[in-house]
């Protein structure tokens, strides 16, 4: 399919340089002398004519790929689009997931804690401490599962740029007078896009951190 | 009261569950408009504000923020991912005190929001 359009192109290109090439010859035929230039000019209707049915017929043909690089293209950006909305949906889900099983197991740590309150003896130092231990390594999965929000951002980011480019190709299309793409993902409005930092990213977050306090120490006004 | 303004549901209960490991009151606002009519309703004791909200650029809702009755002093935290010297810096001319860079570290985010609340604290007493 992209070699027709290239073919295409090269085509149309071929064409509209040949036509140069003879309205090229008409000038410098017309100031030899004034009879050859009134048969050059004559000759220029011709000359555009052929150049007219030569792209004319390059349309036509691109026209008749409509459905191809309807399904090639812009179905794919569409399906591809869909895709990484489908991702983010999933993430989201699987990270909430996750932090409700870590609020269940905080609780069960409560409670133990609580009933630990009322034994009495050494042992309970060490239970203490392997609950303790587990309340940490809750808390360092909580701290992972901000990866979510970080490559939601990121997905919101491609799939915006597939959107652009998505435009892009129903502009030349529309240029080659083929119209009619189905539901295209311009249409979708901003709310649905949402909103991304197409910067966002985990990594350097010290380096990134410590530019963050470097301005608010040299520059926050005097308390 | 804590004051959270953050759009993404999973990072909001991240910094949920790091306040309440710190026994910290807080309730959670997912837009910039739920923001600044909780703060005009009830002003907090502090402010943790995302900069990537769906409805208002979050160094304009900080301004905005600022010109609320009573919200002249109150501390406003800045959680984003964009920590470039110009953000930062537009975040300090909003009305911003202080800047954490995402993904959060939980327990400087936890560090800075005692301070910020100690020192409220101080200021109200």
């Amino acid at each position: 399919m992209a070699n027709r359009v290239q073919d295409a192109l090269y085509d149309s290109e071929a064409t509209l340089r040949l036509l140069d090439s003879e309205l090229g010859t008409l000038g410098p035929m017309a100031k030899a002398s004034p009879r050859n230039s009134s048969s050059a000019l004559s000759s220029l209707p011709l000359i555009l004519e052929a150049a007219n049915r030569e792209i004319a017929s390059i349309l036509s043909n691109l026209r008749k790929d409509k459905s191809q690089l309807q399904t090639a293209a812009v179905e794919r950006l569409q399906h591809t689009h869909s895709k990484l909305e489908e991702v983010n949906s999933a993430t989201e889900t699987a990270a909430s997931g996750i932090l409700d099983s870590l609020d269940r197991a905080q609780g069960y740590l409560d409670t133990m804690d609580a009933d630990s309150m009322s034994d009495v003896g050494a042992g309970d130092t060490k239970s203490a401490e392997l609950r303790d231990a587990m309340r940490n390594e809750l808390f360092a999965i909580t701290e992972a599962l901000q990866f979510q929000d970080i490559t939601s951002q990121q997905i919101r980011y491609a799939a915006n740029v597939l959107v652009e480019l998505e435009e892009k190709l129903m502009s030349v299309m529309h240029l080659i007078d083929i119209t009619g793409i189905d539901d295209p993902l311009a249409t979708l409005h901003d709310s649905e896009r949402g909103t991304y930092d197409p910067n966002a990213t985990t990594k350097n977050r010290e380096v990134r951190q410590h530019v963050a306090d470097e301005v608010f120490t040299a520059d926050a006004p005097p308390a | 009261m804590i004051l959270v303004i953050e759009d993404d549901p999973v990072l909001a209960r991240v910094m949920s569950a790091s306040l309440k490991r710190r026994a910290l009151a807080h309730v959670i606002a997912v837009t910039g408009a739920e923001g600044h009519e909780r703060a005009g309703r009830t002003p907090p004791d502090l402010i943790i504000c995302d900069l990537g909200l769906p409805d208002i650029g979050g160094l304009a809702l900080i301004a905005l923020l600022r010109k609320l009755p009573r919200m002249s002093g109150v501390p406003i935290i800045v959680c984003t991912g964009d920590a470039s010297r110009e953000t930062v810096q537009g975040a300090l001319a909003a009305g911003a005190t202080d800047y954490i860079a995402k993904p959060i570290d939980l327990l400087l985010f936890e560090e800075r929001v005692l301070k910020a609340m100690r020192a409220q604290r101080a200021v109200s007493a």
